[in-house]
């Protein structure tokens, strides 16, 4: 439907409008926030208070889209951004199944996340801009979800990028964030660039971006176009080769963390890759999963040896969202929706539980006076003890990571491993690398996960071998309210219960390539005996490294991509640009100055001045000396001196005497003064001129 | 009189009011330029703007037209040679006299600060002024290069006697380039005056008139020259030093008006003239003197020779591609803030060749539209640079940290506008980059190979390295200042620099959000222009 | 007073405005602007004259020729004064008296 007045609008929807509603009254949010936000004591109050209404309104709109059939949707509404050439080029919303529940998630989680917020941000300075650049983040992200349009879509995709570079960079004193911002938005900013290619092709091609157009005709694109789309999707879902600034961006707040690149902005790519798959060209699927594969291979490796809390979880993020790309690469794209759903839930909660456990340590630190690193795992231990509340929650989330059976994990990952299993018989040969990689990487997920817990939870605790004293373990603040609510309601979302109510072990209403009974068991064995081993393992506390150094720096140091993209990419195109720089200066712009040198600038190897002295110096100078040197060798004989003498000099003299007073009258005339010489010049032409005239005209 | 003739009496009217006032009394001279400068803008936007509403502006769709008889040559038994006072407007050049009218209340605004020989400068600066607004609404070839001409003059007294340490040498270099451009663009004017004949004046006089009329030197949309005079100079077909006369007059246009763009490889004067002229002077300068360049481009070299532009496309094309690419990549490695910002001028404006080049609508509405969108947006990057001149007489970029803890104000403005020269969508930049770029991949079809559009991506990637490695140091860390002094003169935006900045940030959002409120002015305009273009394919 | 009258009084009192310029201005830069009035003057006489003979366009070619030699004449002028300034620090034509013996 196309609006085209505002009285058009009463014949929508109600859920189309409660839907617009929502990132409009957001972004209203924002703009409160960032102008009147310090004096409102912050406005934490007012933003948990706006983002509960929006979670309200969200969870209604995805309830009525649910619960209407397929056929039915999308509801569909757009009006006019601009016209161009005589096509318009259109804003508007679409809602189906996947945007209704992406909308109630996002507003759902951003909600939690701010109540979560109320406490670990409340002695912060700067929370006013907290709330508001969340409050900016929120409002892209439901317009993103809801894009009727690639074009659309593009724009808030930009201004979530936009938002995430603000809240990484939310300690900007620190050198950390201010780096990890920069390289955030930059490595998004080259995927974006094939974002835009993409468009590009699909305006020159189709002349429109609309889902409807474009999309659901169900033949396949161009491969370009696919391709370009890839690099896009790649770029914010952090898959290789641009996951280099997710583990970074682990430098801004932690509840930040947890909603932004871990249940929301980062799942954007995915969520982009599920709408235009089932018009991609079967050998961009293939890729898609290749590099899901690989990506969630390399991210699970690199897990294992993290020390920081978050960078564990960082990680973790991107192996899933490997897995994800993979699920839809492989054909299982309704498991990877399910994936991205769950994993919503129980990363935002594993990131919000190292949330809690970095707040209570900065807490106890301050009070016991003790300095450590607060999110480095080897100084803790044992918080389970401190901590009971937060510890369950971890259980919780941390069994639907591992795919344990009745958590949400082991739904949507059996799919997932199922699906691409299926592919590769189906393909059969090299592809069965895309599930092994997959089929590794989650017992490495089991397996990196159960360290973390074990060395967060379990054991003792290892801070006074950091240097805190003994009543540090006393000094450990109680859970706060506001932090526990919404690690249980995390905690309940990441069981079977909100997936499958009726089956907690399948899903009933997707199918998957391959159904074999027993797999999803031996996947679950093979996580419960990765949380074995991990067990086992560290079950003295942190393991010293008795790796070769170079074997654990590749998984620590995630395969040195940072080194290499630093030494391939950026070195080179800044010394590009210092080279251009020069050149600019010397050759392009030195050209021109040699020429314009020749007559302006003095000193110049060119400069004219320097030619004319040149000229005078050895042309002119040596003709006038000959000219003029002096006459005595030159003299005339002895008989004439007398002559000369006596006669010739008195005349001379006399005559000289005469030319020299004259001469001295009339050498004032000579004074140097250029405009006397033109004076002169005019009044000598003037009298030309009238004895001329006399002449002729008698 | 018309309504342009008015526009233009303004600041004439100012000028000489200027003049006569003594120069002693510094406040009134300011005073009069401002209100000069706004009541121009209020005119525009209450008797100008009102025709070109509710009606969109078809191709050729001239209003406002001012047609007066001003210099009759008789040159015998060649015919009469016919110059007129000629005003007109269409939809391309109402935005760019919109551009002018809103950014000059801000120059004047902020020269308010100048206290030597204040008389001089504003009159300079009216007539600055003056020239720029007739360059764009003169349709007289002969009234066009007059004002073309006349904007140098001042320009050149305003960046020499009130610039920085170098300003001679910048003055001087700004003049010869961009005199070197105009003498070109002269040697065309008037081989054009003798190719086409005025076909009313002919008739009714009997003998040839020869004119200085654009409109008679342009194609109908069908392609057709109807005033061309067969075997003349640029007439089709004829021959000028062994080369097609009218591919070598594009190109000689091309020349005068890329050092105008300024486009590499003639671009050096840019960076010089910007560094050393004054804060004000640097925002006209970058706001409105570089879009008369595009828009030479744009209505006399596509304008009067398109079959020269549509054959040679590549060429313009190749010209943007490397502007943006070559722009950005300098601007990365700049110390000076001033510098990094000029370059980056240089970069965006390749976008305007780019989308020029791609004989698109999109793409044309694209170019009309950065230039708008490039005059807001350099308008505030210069004020930004021009805060920390006043404050510090530094802008050395390294210098600088962690202002955002001390100027928080400032930062805010910093912020937006940096975004928006990126082209973050949401803000001004990016529509125009968008419509670049979706005509340049279109004008595939005439000509533009896909690698030049899809190169030129590239810019937006490398804009987002220099604006935000250069916001990371200047802002983000701890506040430090390694300069002269211990930075406290590092003082937040005062409500006096806040009211410059306001309306250029609004103008970046609101046109952002709602790009429509200036493409309904232009939109058939350009799209009538790319259907007169295609008929030479 | 006829056209031609009107167009050599015009010209006669530019000229006489550019010589005045040369002659009392002590700035260079001043006297420079003279000049080019003094160059302006000599093109309104090649119009002016023009119109006196039918068949040609002689005279205007003339001035046309003129403006461009003027504009190549500018910018070698302040090349030089800018030489001269930077020789002798000044553009006070009256200080600059070198070629006095």
């Amino acid at each position: 439907m196309q609006l085209h007045s505002l009285s058009d609008l009463s014949q929508v929807h109600l859920p189309v409008l409660l839907a617009a509603a929502v990132p409009l009254l957001l972004l209203l949010g924002f703009v409160v926030l960032a102008a009147w936000g310090r004096r409102m004591n912050g406005g934490g109050w007012l933003a948990v208070g706006l983002h509960g209404l929006t979670a309200l309104m969200g969870f209604f709109v995805f309830w009525t889209t649910f619960n209407e059939s397929e056929e039915f949707l999308p509801w569909h509404v757009s009006f006019e951004w601009f016209q161009i050439g005589g096509k318009s080029i259109e804003m508007g919303i679409w809602l189906d199944h996947k945007s209704g529940m992406m909308l109630g998630l996002v507003t759902g989680i951003t909600f939690l996340v701010h109540v979560f917020s109320l406490s670990y941000i409340a002695h912060d300075a700067m929370r006013h801009r907290y709330w508001g650049y969340l409050s900016l983040f929120a409002a892209a992200m439901c317009g993103l979800v809801l894009a009727d349009n690639l074009l659309m879509m593009f724009v808030f995709w930009e201004l979530v990028g936009l938002a995430s570079y603000l809240l990484i960079g939310f300690w900007f004193q620190e050198k950390l964030p201010a780096m990890a911002s920069q390289k955030a938005f930059i490595v998004n900013r080259i995927a974006d660039a094939g974002f835009i290619m993409a468009l590009m092709m699909i305006w020159s091609k189709y002349g429109a971006f609309h889902w409807g157009g474009l999309f659901a005709d169900g033949d396949t694109t161009d491969v370009w176009i696919g391709i370009c789309l890839l690099v896009g999707a790649l770029g914010k879902s952090a898959q290789f080769p641009f996951q280099l600034w997710l583990p970074d961006a682990m430098a801004g707040p932690t509840p930040v963390s947890s909603l932004i690149h871990a249940a929301t902005m980062v799942v954007a790519g995915v969520y982009l890759l599920l709408r235009i798959a089932p018009s991609m060209d079967a050998s961009i699927l293939t890729l898609m999963a290749c590099i899901g594969a690989g990506t969630a291979l390399m991210a699970a490796v690199s897990a294992l040896t993290q020390t920081d809390i978050k960078r564990v979880l960082a990680y973790s993020t991107v192996s899933q969202l490997g897995l994800m790309v993979m699920g839809i690469g492989v054909g299982a794209a309704n498991y990877a929706f399910l994936h991205l759903i769950g994993h919503a839930f129980f990363k935002c909660g594993l990131f919000l539980t190292a949330g809690a456990v970095i707040h209570h340590l900065h807490h106890a630190q301050e009070k016991a006076h003790a300095h450590f690193d607060a999110q480095d795992m080897r100084f803790m231990g044992g918080l389970r003890r401190q901590m009971p509340l937060v510890f369950v929650a971890w259980l919780c989330f941390a069994a639907a990571l591992s795919g344990l059976p009745l958590f949400s994990g082991f739904l949507s990952k059996d799919g997932l491993l199922l699906g691409a299993i299926g592919f590769a018989d189906r393909i059969g040969g090299w592809a069965w690398i895309v599930p092994g990689a997959a089929i590794l990487a989650s017992f490495l997920t089991a397996f990196y996960i159960a360290r973390q817990g074990i060395l967060v939870f379990m054991g003792r605790n290892r801070a006074q071998g950091a240097g805190a004293g003994l009543d540090f373990l006393a000094a450990f603040p109680k859970t706060d309210l506001r932090m526990a609510l919404p690690l249980v309601l995390l905690a309940l979302g990441s069981t079977w219960l909100l997936f499958s109510p009726g089956n907690p072990l399948h899903v009933a209403r997707y199918a998957v390539a391959i159904e074999v009974p027993w797999l999803p068991w031996a996947f679950a064995g093979l996580a419960l005996i990765g949380i074995l081993a991990a067990g086992y393992l560290y079950r003295k506390g942190p393991l010293p490294n008795r790796l070769n150094q170079f074997v654990f720096d590749l998984s620590f140091r995630h395969f040195f991509l940072d080194p290499l993209t630093q030494r391939l990419i950026v070195r080179p195109l800044l010394a590009l640009s210092r080279l251009l720089a020069l050149i600019d200066h010397y050759v392009i712009d030195g050209a021109v100055r040699l020429v314009a040198g020749l007559i302006l600038r003095k000193g110049h190897r060119a400069s004219l001045s320097e030619a004319t002295d040149w000229v005078d110096h050895h042309l002119i100078d040596p003709v006038a000396d000959e000219v003029m040197r002096p006459r005595e060798q030159h003299s005339l004989s002895r008989a004439t001196a007398w002559l000369d003498q006596k006669l010739i000099d008195r005349l001379v003299n006399g005559v000289a005497t005469v030319v020299m007073r004259a001469g001295k009258r009339v050498g004032h005339l000579q004074s140097g003064k250029l405009q006397l010489y033109i004076l002169y010049t005019l009044l000598g032409i003037l009298l030309l001129l009238l004895t001329l005239m006399y002449i002729f005209t008698g | 009189m018309g309504s342009l003739s008015i526009l233009l009496l303004l600041p004439f009217v100012a000028l000489l009011a200027v003049l006569f006032l003594p120069s002693g009394k510094k406040g009134l001279l300011r005073q009069v330029t401002l209100l000069a400068t706004l009541l121009q803008a209020v005119w525009f936007f209450a008797s100008i703007l009102p025709s070109f509403q509710n009606s969109t502006a078809a191709f050729m769709d001239f209003r406002l037209v001012e047609k007066l008889q001003w210099i009759r040559l008789d040159l015998g038994n060649t015919g009469l040679l016919n110059i007129e006072f000629h005003l007109a407007m269409d939809g391309i050049s109402f935005i760019l006299v919109m551009l002018t009218v809103l950014v000059l209340p801000i120059v004047a605004y902020k020269s308010f600060e100048v206290e030597k020989r204040v008389k001089v400068y504003f009159a300079l600066l009216l007539l600055l002024d003056m020239s720029m607004l007739g360059c764009f609404i003169a349709v007289d070839f002969f009234l066009f290069y007059l004002f073309y001409e006349f904007m140098l003059l001042p320009m050149f007294f305003l960046i020499g006697m009130w610039g920085g340490a170098r300003r001679e040498y910048a003055a001087i270099k700004f003049f010869l380039y961009t005199l070197f451009g105009s003498v070109f663009v002269l040697l065309i004017m008037v081989g054009l005056a003798f190719s086409f004949t005025d076909p009313l004046l002919t008739a009714e006089l009997g003998r040839p008139v020869y004119t200085f009329n654009m409109l008679h030197m342009m194609p109908d949309m069908a392609g057709h020259f109807a005033n061309m005079v067969q075997g003349s100079i640029f007439s089709t077909g004829s021959d000028l030093f062994g080369m097609d006369a009218r591919t070598l007059a594009f190109f000689v246009l091309l020349i005068g008006f890329a050092i105008k763009v300024p486009a590499v490889p003639v671009h050096t004067w840019l960076p010089d003239a910007h560094v050393e002229a004054s804060t004000p002077i640097s925002v006209i300068l970058a706001a409105v003197l570089l879009k008369v360049g595009g828009y030479g481009i744009l209505r006399i070299c596509y304008g009067l020779f398109p079959e020269a532009g549509v054959h040679y496309t590549f060429w313009v094309g190749l010209m943007g591609m490397v502007s943006i690419l070559y722009g950005a990549l300098v601007a990365m490695s700049q110390k000076d803030l001033k510098a990094m910002i000029a370059y980056s001028s240089i970069s965006h404006m390749g976008f305007v060749l780019l989308g020029i080049a791609s004989l698109d609508p999109a793409g044309l509405d694209g170019a009309v539209l950065q230039m708008f969108n490039h005059g807001v947006v350099s308008a505030a990057l210069f004020l930004i640079a021009g805060v920390l001149s006043d404050r510090t007489h530094d802008r050395e970029i390294t210098h600088y940290t962690g202002l955002w803890t001390k100027m928080p104000r400032y930062t805010v403005f910093v912020l937006i506008t940096f975004f928006a020269s990126m082209g973050l969508p949401g803000l001004n930049g990016f529509v125009s980059e968008m419509l670049v770029f979706l005509g340049s991949f279109k004008g595939i079809e005439n000509g533009l190979p896909a690698w030049i559009s899809f190169l030129s991506v590239l810019g937006i990637v490398f804009a987002a390295v220099y604006f935000l490695r250069t916001f990371r140091q200047m802002f983000f860390g701890e506040f430090s200042y390694v300069g002269t002094g211990d930075g406290s003169t590092l003082t937040d935006l005062k409500t006096k620099e806040i009211i410059l900045f306001v309306p250029l940030t609004a103008l970046m959002i609101v046109l952002g959000i709602f790009p429509g409120l200036l493409l309904q002015f232009m939109e058939t305009a350009a799209a009538g222009y790319a259907t007169m273009l295609g008929a030479f394919h | 007073m006829s056209a031609m009258e009107l167009y050599l009084t015009l010209s006669a009192f530019l000229f006489c405005l550019g010589v005045f310029l040369v002659v009392t201005r002590r700035n260079a830069v001043m006297a420079l602007l003279g000049i080019e009035l003094i160059l302006n003057a000599a093109n309104l006489n090649f119009v002016a004259f023009n119109t006196k003979y039918a068949h040609g366009i002689d005279g205007q070619m003339a001035a046309l020729f003129v403006i461009v030699l003027a504009a190549a004449e500018v910018a070698v002028a302040f090349a030089i004064v800018l030489n001269v300034y930077q020789r002798y620090k000044t553009v006070n034509i009256d200080e600059i008296d070198t070629l006095k013996d």
